[in-house]
C-alpha cells in the first residue's frame, strides 16, 4: 500500500534572474516498509524531492498524496500537524537542539502527541535501546561523536513511530565507520519495525542497505530499480571502464 | 499545551546562557541603562523632595486651615476672615493621628519705615515656639532648617517688640541687628496704627521673593495691633507624612462639617505654583531621558537578538520541520529575550541602587536652587515607584526588541531555514 505518492510533480526555483527547474514532472510511489535510496549527483534534485515528500515545501505543479490525502493546498498549521503525526526527519548536520540532552532531544517530538509523561519516557528509552545508546541519554550533543549524534537524530525521528522517515544525506558528515553504523541502525529498524525510510545520498557505499534505488539526474528519474540490479549495473559500468 | 510550553521555557532559559558573551553584552547594556535611569530619576526626586519640604516648612505647612472663603477673597478683606476660638480649633485638628502640630499665623499688610526709606511689607504675627518648630525639618536623616536665621536671633516670646525680617527686606532697608523699625498697618475699623519694633534677626527661606518682603513679629503683639485678640487668619498644619496630605485633608473637612465649623483646608501644593512648574519641567526632562534610554535598549538589544536568531536559524527550521507552529518559535525567541531582560532588569535595579547609595553617602554639592540663596548637598532618593518604573522600562524595551527578529525567524521558509548558514 502506498504511504505517499507523487504525480507529475515539478518544482522550480528563482535564483536571481535564472529559473532553476529542480524537478520535472516526477512520478513516484513509496510503499510501507520500503527502504528507498534516492541517488544522484549534486544539483540533481534529491533534496528538493525529499523536501516535497516531507511537506516542507510545495510543488509548482503536480500532486502529492500522503495516506490518500492530497497535500497541495494544506495550510501551514495542517502541514505541521501531518509532519508531527506521520513523518520523521534526519538531517545531514544532525540538527539536534544543543541545549537539550540526548534524552530531551528524542522526547521533543513526543510533546506534540497526546501521551502521558510515563508513555513518553518509555518510548524514549525504547528508542535509545533501538539505537543502542542508552548510556548517553543525559549527554548534550556537544558531548557526543558525529555518529552518536546522527543515531540520536534517528531515534528522534523514529520515536513517534512515523509512517515515513526522510533522511537527507544522513552519512555525509560521518566517517566510513560511523556511516556504516548509522546505515546499519536504519536497516535494522526497517527490518524489525517495518519503518519506511527514504534517504538521499551520492555515496554508493550506503546503497547496499537499501531495497530500492531511484536515480535522479537533472530533475528527472533516470532509473527506479531494486538495489541488486543497481549494484550489478554499477559493477558492470566499472568493469567496462 | 502545558508540556510544550514548559519545554519551550526550558529551552529558552538554557539558551539564555548559551552564548555567554552576547548575553553579558545585553546584560551590560541593561545594567548601565537602568543604573543611569535610577541615578537621574533619584537625583531629580531628591531635588523636588528637598524643595517641597523646605517650601512646606517655611511657607505653607502641609495644610492651611482658614475661615471658609479666605483663600479666594481673604486678600481683599482680611478682617472678614479672622478665625475665632483658635485654641478649640487647634485641639480639634491636633487630635488627628497624622497631625503633628498646628502653627497659627495672623497676616498684616503694611509699611515698614526707617529714617531713610519705607517699604511695603507682609508681616506675620507668629507663635515663636511653634514657628521655630515648623522651620526645622528632617532631611537626609538629619535635622535641617527650612527657615534659616542668617543674622542675629529668632523671635522670642519674652521680647514682644522684637521682629525678624527677611534677608532681602533687611538689606533693602539697610538695617542692622538692634535697629528700630516702624511698622504701620490698617486696623479692623479702618484706622491706621503702628508700633516701633527692634530688629532681632534676619531669616532666609527657599523663596527669595518671600524673604524680600516678609517680616515676623510676636502673635500677641500683632493681635493687639489689629485689635483682634485671640484671632488668627491661618492655622498651618504639619503632618507626619507629606504623602498623606490629601487623605488628612479629606478627613479634616468631614470633621469640620460634622462639627459645624465653617473652615476650609488648602493643601500645600495648591499654593506651590513654582514647585509644580519645577516638578513638571523635571518630569518632562526625565521622560525624555527614559525615552532615549528605551530607544538605546531597543536598538542595541534588537541587534544582538537578530544576530543570535540568524545563527540559530537551522534550529528554528528543525523545530518547524518537526511540527512546531510559527507561534511556538516566535514565543520561544520572545521568551528567551524576556528572560534575559528579566535578569538584566533585576541586576540593573540591584547595581543602580548600590551605586545610588554610594553617591548618596558622598553627596552631590549643588549650587543654590532657583530663587534660593544657599548651596546644598543633594542625594539620590530611591523610591519603590522609581525602581518599579525602571524595571518595567528595561523589561518591556527588551521584550519589544525581540519582536521583529522573532517574527522574521518564525516566518522564514522551513527549507531555507534548514539550509541557512
Amino acid at each position: 500500500m502506498a504511504i505517499i505518492e507523487i504525480r507529475e510533480v515539478s518544482k522550480e526555483y528563482q535564483l536571481g534572474k535564472i529559473v532553476v527547474r529542480a524537478l520535472k514532472k516526477i512520478d513516484l510511489q513509496i510503499d510501507a516498509g520500503e527502504m528507498l535510496c534516492i541517488m544522484g549527483p549534486s544539483g540533481s534534485g534529491k533534496t528538493t524531492l525529499l523536501n516535497l515528500l516531507g511537506l516542507l515545501d510545495t510543488p509548482n505543479s503536480g500532486q502529492l498524496i500522503l495516506q490518500g490525502t492530497p497535500t497541495n493546498h494544506l495550510s501551514y498549521k495542517k502541514a505541521a500537524k501531518l509532519r508531527s503525526q506521520f513523518l520523521g526527519f534526519i538531517f545531514q548536520s544532525f540538527n539536534l537542539f544543543p541545549v537539550l540532552t540526548a534524552f530531551e532531544n528524542i522526547e521533543y517530538p513526543l510533546l506534540f502527541l497526546p501521551l502521558t509523561k510515563k508513555e513518553r519516557t518509555d518510548r524514549v528509552w525504547q528508542a535509545l535501546s533501538d539505537i543502542q545508546l542508552r548510556e548517553v541519554a543525559l549527554h548534550r550533543p556537544d558531548e557526543l561523536s558525529g555518529g552518536q549524534r546522527q543515531r540520536i537524530a534517528i531515534a528522534r525521528a523514529l520515536v513517534t513511530s512515523p509512517l515515513l522517515i526522510l533522511a537527507d544525506e544522513p552519512t555525509a558528515n560521518l566517517d566510513s565507520e560511523s556511516a556504516e553504523a548509522v546505515m546499519s541502525v536504519m536497516g535494522r529498524l526497517n527490518k524489525s519495525r517495518q519503518t519506511t525510510f527514504v534517504f538521499s545520498t551520492h555515496d554508493p557505499r550506503v546503497t547496499k542497505h537499501s531495497k530500492r534505488i531511484v536515480h535522479l539526474s537533472d530533475g528527472v528519474i533516470q532509473h527506479d530499480e531494486d538495489s541488486k540490479a543497481t549494484v550489478t549495473n554499477l559493477l558492470e559500468k566499472r568493469l567496462s571502464k | 499545551m502545558m508540556k510544550i510550553a514548559r519545554r519551550l521555557l526550558q529551552i529558552s532559559w538554557r539558551n539564555v546562557f548559551r552564548n555567554r558573551r552576547r548575553s553579558i553584552l545585553t546584560l551590560l547594556i541593561l545594567v548601565l541603562g537602568s543604573t543611569g535611569l535610577i541615578i537621574v530619576g533619584g537625583f531629580f526626586q531628591n531635588l523636588m523632595d528637598g524643595f517641597r519640604d523646605e517650601f512646606i516648612h517655611s511657607q505653607t505647612g502641609h495644610l492651611q486651615i482658614n475661615v471658609a472663603g479666605y483663600y479666594e477673597k481673604g486678600a481683599s478683606s482680611p478682617f472678614d476672615y479672622l478665625m475665632k476660638d483658635v485654641s478649640r480649633i487647634q485641639q480639634e485638628i491636633e487630635v488627628h493621628p497624622h497631625v503633628l502640630y498646628t502653627v497659627p499665623r495672623l497676616k498684616l499688610g503694611g509699611m515698614v519705615s526707617t529714617d531713610q526709606t519705607s517699604v511695603a511689607v507682609l508681616a506675620f504675627g507668629v507663635d515663636p515656639i511653634r514657628e521655630r518648630r515648623m522651620g526645622s525639618l528632617k532631611a537626609q536623616n538629619a535635622m535641617a532648617q527650612a527657615v534659616h536665621i542668617c543674622d542675629g536671633q529668632d523671635l522670642d516670646p519674652s521680647d514682644p517688640y522684637g521682629a525678624v525680617l527677611g534677608k532681602g527686606l533687611m538689606n533693602a532697608l539697610g538695617l542692622k541687628i538692634g535697629d528700630p523699625v516702624n511698622f504701620l498697618t490698617t486696623r479692623q475699623a479702618g484706622a491706621i496704627d503702628g508700633a516701633t519694633y527692634h530688629v532681632r534677626g534676619a531669616f532666609e527661606t527657599i523663596v527669595k521673593e518671600f524673604d524680600d518682603r516678609a517680616m515676623k513679629i510676636n502673635l500677641e503683639t500683632a493681635q493687639k495691633l489689629l485689635d483682634s485678640p485671640n484671632q488668627v487668619h491661618n492655622l498651618l498644619v504639619i503632618l507626619d507624612e507629606t504623602e498623606l496630605t490629601e487623605t488628612v485633608r479629606a478627613e479634616l473637612e468631614t470633621d469640620f462639617k460634622a462639627k459645624n465649623l465653617n473652615l476650609e483646608s488648602i493643601p500645600w501644593e495648591m499654593q506651590a505654583q513654582f514647585y509644580r512648574q519645577g516638578r513638571d519641567l523635571l518630569n518632562k526632562i526625565y521622560s525624555t531621558i527614559q525615552f532615549i534610554i528605551s530607544i538605546i535598549f531597543l536598538f542595541s538589544i534588537a541587534n544582538t537578538v537578530n544576530m543570535a536568531v540568524l545563527e540559530r536559524m537551522r534550529e528554528y527550521g528543525t523545530m518547524m520541520a518537526i511540527g512546531n507552529s510559527r507561534g511556538t518559535v516566535f514565543s520561544m525567541i520572545v521568551f528567551e529575550t524576556m528572560s534575559l531582560g528579566l535578569i538584566g532588569s533585576l541586576l540593573g535595579l540591584l547595581i543602580g541602587s548600590g551605586v545610588s547609595e554610594i553617591v548618596s553617602s558622598i553627596g552631590i554639592q549643588m549650587p543654590p536652587p532657583p530663587q534660593g540663596t544657599n548651596p546644598y548637598i543633594a542625594m539620590i532618593t530611591l523610591s519603590p515607584y522609581l525602581l518599579t518604573q525602571t524595571f518595567f522600562i528595561s523589561l518591556i524595551s527588551t521584550t519589544i526588541s525581540s519582536i521583529a527578529p522573532a517574527y522574521r525567524a518564525s516566518h522564514f521558509p522551513i527549507v531555507k531555514a534548514l539550509g541557512y548558514i
